[in-house]
């Protein structure tokens, strides 16, 4: 940015942060609403009205408002453009939303010269959080799950691990932390597939996972097509019996009637499942049941960015008289606990990580229909990725 | 040696049926191309409309697979000769820019609308349990869905053979395929024979959609995602050259999972080496046909 821009960009902020009106904070929403990751996008704005509904538009002295913007697919220069506008044009002083971890990264430059806190609703690569001082994560660090796959595997005696990930940024983050955490307890990584995303037919790696017969195959793929044929071909080629499976999010309860009967008793680590036995999770599927249909199953994508809203609402409340102070919510924010439909909740002080549960579920047919149900909880995971790359 | 026989069984038996797949998709493409040199880039979306269909019937009013699959062809069948008739013959004469933005408009106008009437996700895919079963076949288990795939496809190749080259229709579609104006002069209603030929197409990719969704995902950016493959297809067949576009989808098909299954991250790059090998040695477009 040259500096005539730069200082055309502060004045309009100045300008914009004078224009605010007092009492009213808007928070810029940059979602996934059309394009091929519409669904996350679709729970994103499922979560905010669930959360506004049951707590209000008031959070201390000040008015809540959501503006949204669509992104569209995986576009990090539009990401950083939309921010632009958000910040600039339509004054917000939070921003959310961030699916995808090149769009916050794209954002990151911005937030940094704007001061503009930032909650990442779902985007879980490691490295995000130390490229701003504004950035908190609502969702997962990719490590953690990854390190939960890990142990549950050597937890339950597995010696001999195949790694098929989707090839990109976070399944190449999967390997690394699996292969690491499971090396350590012991375990032989005995072949390991980095599987392109525009893969339709998956049937050549169930077959060289078949062919290699490991004990344990340890799987990342994005939800919905790659998931659903990846897995009907594991199951065609028999793996799903010769070894134990251990996914990520690709059974998120949304998404299980799209498997066929031959998922049962996959295994998958993340933060949250709709069966999760607590009073926040009842009263969070409750509403989403009321407002969205009796059908509606609530997913991992519904979970953070219910506590992503949960942390701005925080944010907000912290907020004395005056303007908007980027640095007190940051503050409010940081080490802060507080019990979600998720489990038990920490923002770690330091890195700004989510300390969090993690639980091994297991897919299983309970009255003709499949549920995801717990069937190891790892408590309050801390910040793996921080410990094996310190700054 | 017992893995170098495994391996070729694998590739064999997965190459071929992910080909037929591939063949039923983009044979109404070769024929209709061939006939109207249309680029018709919305080709994919009456696979994509099939699959739709299918997996409708099959998951909400449970209605038995292979129902499903005819209803489903029927029904696009019927929906592209309005299409036909409304949109594609005003292009026939238009240049080549204009037919590559009308269609790919449709493309996208497809796209959209299957994501607003089923949704952004992935529609599920079940099969029939005799479908999803395994069976013992050269020493290693199959599923029975690639054997049922390898042997729809060879019955359409058998079948368009046949109408092709021993009936009135197909040596109508062929003269016309390679002299229009000559066809048109000696008596060839040509207007009708396009909008067969395009429903037949059509219904094709339909049938293609349905009875593959079990391998190919039914999502609203299915017009989208397989059209690359399509056009691979296409390019390599020659104009409305069937026996060629056979040939051409099970090579494809066989290249692409023996690229994948030999090297895993980069196999994907394997097929356009092929592809570019390929138009190298036959420049003139693959297996070509004898002109009358």
């Amino acid at each position: 940015m040259s500096v005539l821009k730069r200082a055309a960009f502060a004045a309009a902020i100045v300008l914009g942060a004078c224009q605010t009106l007092a009492g009213e904070i808007k928070v810029g929403v940059i979602g996934q609403f059309s394009g091929p990751y519409a669904l996350a996008g679709q729970q994103l704005r499922e979560s905010i009205d669930v959360y506004v509904a049951q707590h209000g538009t008031k959070a201390g002295n000040d008015d809540i408002t959501f503006v949204y913007k669509d992104i569209g697919g995986s576009n990090p220069a539009l990401a950083k453009s939309l921010a632009e506008q958000l910040i600039v044009k339509d004054k917000v002083s939070i921003l959310t939303g961030f699916f995808l971890s090149p769009e916050a990264a794209a954002v990151a430059p911005v937030i940094n010269e704007t001061k503009t806190p930032s909650v990442l609703s779902v985007s879980s690569a490691p490295q995000i959080l130390r490229m701003s001082p504004y950035f908190v994560r609502a969702g997962q660090n990719i490590w953690q799950p990854a390190y939960a796959q890990a142990d549950f595997a050597a937890d339950s005696g597995k010696k001999r691990a195949y790694i098929a990930v989707a090839d990109y940024a976070p399944g190449h983050e999967v390997q690394e932390a699996f292969t690491r955490r499971f090396k350590e307890k012991g375990g032989e990584i005995v072949g390991e597939d980095r599987m392109p995303l525009s893969t339709v037919d998956f049937a050549a790696f169930a077959e060289r996972i078949a062919n290699a017969n490991p004990d344990v195959v340890v799987t990342f793929l994005p939800n919905g097509a790659p998931s659903v044929s990846f897995f009907n071909a594991l199951a065609a080629r028999g793996v799903n019996k010769s070894a134990t499976v251990i996914a990520v999010a690709e059974t998120d309860d949304p998404d299980l009637h799209l498997f066929g009967p031959n998922i049962v008793g996959v295994y998958s680590a993340i933060f949250y499942t709709g069966s999760l036995d607590n009073p926040q999770n009842a009263a969070f599927k409750q509403v989403m049941k009321e407002r969205f249909g009796a059908d509606h199953r609530v997913g991992v994508n519904n979970a953070s960015p219910y506590d992503a809203v949960t942390l701005i609402y925080k944010m907000v409340e912290a907020q004395g008289k005056g303007d908007f102070d980027p640095d007190r919510a940051m503050a409010a924010i940081k080490g802060y606990e507080w019990k979600s439909p998720s489990g038990p909740k920490r923002i770690d002080p330091l890195t700004r990580e989510m300390n969090h549960n993690i639980y091994i579920r297991q897919v299983q047919e309970i009255d003709g229909k499949l549920q995801n149900v717990v069937v190891k909880t790892y408590e309050m995971v801390g910040n793996p990725w921080a410990d094996a790359h310190p700054e | 040696m017992e893995y170098v026989a495994r391996s070729i069984t694998f590739i064999a038996i997965y190459g071929i049926s992910y080909g037929m797949v591939i063949f039923l998709i983009s044979i109404g493409l070769v024929i209709t191309m061939g006939l109207m040199r249309v680029v018709n880039l919305a080709h994919g979306a009456f696979a994509a409309l099939g699959g739709y269909f299918c997996t409708y019937l099959v998951t909400t009013h449970s209605v038995p697979f292979f129902a499903a699959v005819i209803f489903a062809t029927a029904a696009v069948a019927i929906i592209s000769l309005g299409m036909e008739k409304a949109i594609y013959t005003r292009i026939y004469k238009a240049t080549e820019l204009d037919q590559v933005l009308l269609t790919i408009g449709l493309m996208f106008v497809a796209v959209a609308g299957l994501n607003f009437l089923f949704g952004p996700n992935v529609q599920p895919s079940r099969l029939s349990p005799t479908l999803e079963a395994n069976i013992d076949l050269l020493g290693r288990s199959v599923q029975v869905y690639r054997l049922f795939i390898v042997a729809i496809g060879a019955v359409v190749v058998a079948g368009l053979w046949f109408l092709f080259e021993n009936t009135s229709f197909g040596a109508r579609l062929r003269a016309a395929v390679d002299n229009r104006p000559m066809a048109q002069a000696i008596g060839i209603d040509v207007a009708s024979l396009y909008s067969k030929a395009f429903v037949l197409g059509s219904g094709l990719a339909a049938f293609g959609g349905a009875v593959g969704y079990g391998m190919l995902p039914i999502e609203p950016l299915y017009p989208f995602k397989y059209l690359t493959i399509i056009m691979i297809v296409v390019a390599l067949s020659g104009f409305g050259n069937m026996k060629g576009a056979a040939i051409v989808s099970v090579l494809v098909g066989i290249v692409d999972t023996a690229g994948r299954y030999f090297f895993p991250t980069y196999g994907a790059f394997v097929v356009y080496g092929f592809l570019i090998v390929y138009l190298l040695l036959r420049i003139e477009g693959g297996f070509k046909r004898k002109s009358a």
